[in-house]
């Protein structure tokens, strides 16, 4: 029977000195996140706070015993980073979305197209982007009707609303998607 | 109508509606896809087939990877003066947050076998805010709320040392922590409170310095 992977016993050390504070780790970890945070990769501006943030995670993960040792602790520290790097990176997509995602009437047709990608398929992209867009209440509703086939007179029922409602509720979705989709440069 | 809706959803069905994947399951998948398993990788493989956003995602961690292997970090860091044993226990640990933030850590259930996963929850809000808009601390299962706050350089180094004192909203003094030393060299201090007999409501952090009262409000909770 293999035994459970521990910390080497440098690791070890380092973790134990990190969690007390020791002024020479804290300040090798932290170089070690804020290189990559720096990552030419992630295009992300200088951010001290992600830094933080991310020496947080570390300081509540290792001192809950998650390094279990699998990798070298930098290793593993460089993930942490990366993880959070990607989540800002999701942020800030999110962010430069939001109007539209809080825009329910149809909005006309951008110039900037997204760039072009080697994809085995632009319009099934294309759809995934929009759909990921959508309003929640659009998002599961479309996904009852299109993709689990359900009624519109199972979905009246569902939501405690009449056929018509549920028709027009699908509709303001269709039209919603198409505006998004129009935005992101495709033909509605 | 949306016909090219309608076809997406008819070619690939409820993968249409798929979530993202975790980050740190596409860092993962990227950088050590041996340690997810079958099921795992495999929803990642069909996810990014559809998610152009993911493949961006992907694309960039691979790029990391690329520039972290080409050279190695210099650190070299001013002496810190780490010596927050004498404030809290590791776990309680609180390291520095953004200039003139407050940061409130709220100790979550542990739970998980996940060693990524970050444990609990840490909430990061500004300070020198309205009393209305102060970030709110909830205390974990101990009855302890852990405060980070920064003293930011005068320009004659860090803040070393600094008093510390907590009000509520009537300007009672509910504790008083003197000469409380930094956590590291970027002026960063952090007190873990017992807050087990204090009622919810507004509070204020007022921390004294060379240069003077610099204070961040926070609202306690009750669950």
């Amino acid at each position: 029977m293999s035994a459970e992977p521990r910390p080497d016993p440098a690791d070890a050390e380092r973790i134990e000195r990190f969690l007390a504070g020791d002024a020479a780790v804290v300040t090798e970890i932290r170089g070690w996140t804020a290189r990559v945070v720096r990552l030419r990769a992630w295009g992300l501006r200088r951010d001290d706070d992600l830094v933080q943030d991310i020496l947080v995670d570390l300081l509540r993960n290792l001192g809950a015993d998650r390094f279990e040792g699998r990798s070298s602790l930098k290793t593993y520290v460089e993930r942490v980073a990366k993880y959070r790097c990607i989540d800002a990176l999701r942020r800030e997509r999110h962010r430069r979305h939001l109007p539209l995602e809080e825009t329910w009437e149809p909005e006309a047709p951008r110039a900037d197209h997204p760039e072009q990608r080697v994809a085995a398929d632009q319009e099934i992209r294309r759809a995934y982007a929009v759909l990921a867009r959508l309003p929640e209440r659009c998002r599961a509703l479309l996904r009852r009707l299109l993709a689990e086939d359900a009624s519109y007179e199972e979905l009246a029922e569902e939501y405690g609303v009449a056929r018509g409602t549920i028709k027009s509720r699908v509709a303001r979705c269709r039209e919603h998607a198409n505006a998004l989709r129009r935005r992101m440069g495709g033909s509605p | 109508m949306n016909d090219w809706l309608d076809d997406a959803v008819r070619r690939e069905g409820a993968l249409m509606f798929s979530e993202h994947p975790e980050s740190r399951i596409l860092v993962l998948y990227a950088d050590a896809a041996a340690e997810l398993d079958a099921a795992e990788r495999r929803s990642v493989d069909e996810h990014l087939r559809v998610c152009d956003a993911c493949a961006e995602d992907l694309a960039r961690l691979h790029a990391a990877a690329g520039e972290l292997s080409g050279e190695e970090p210099a650190v070299a860091g001013p002496g810190l003066r780490g010596r927050l044993a004498q404030l809290l226990t590791p776990r309680l640990l609180v390291p520095a947050l953004a200039l003139t933030t407050v940061a409130v850590l709220l100790l979550g259930p542990g739970g998980g076998e996940d060693p990524l996963r970050p444990v609990g929850r840490a909430v990061v809000l500004r300070a020198e805010v309205e009393r209305g808009a102060a970030p709110v601390a909830a205390p974990d299962v101990h009855g302890r709320v852990t405060l980070s706050f920064l003293l930011p350089d005068d320009g004659e180094g860090p803040m070393e040392r600094c008093d510390v004192q907590v009000t509520d909203a009537a300007g009672r003094t509910v504790t008083r922590h003197a000469d409380v030393p930094a956590f590291d060299a970027y002026g960063t201090f952090v007190l873990s409170l017992d807050a087990s007999a204090l009622p919810a409501g507004d509070y204020l952090l007022t921390a004294r310095d060379r240069l003077g009262e610099r204070s961040f409000a926070f609202t306690l909770e009750r669950p």
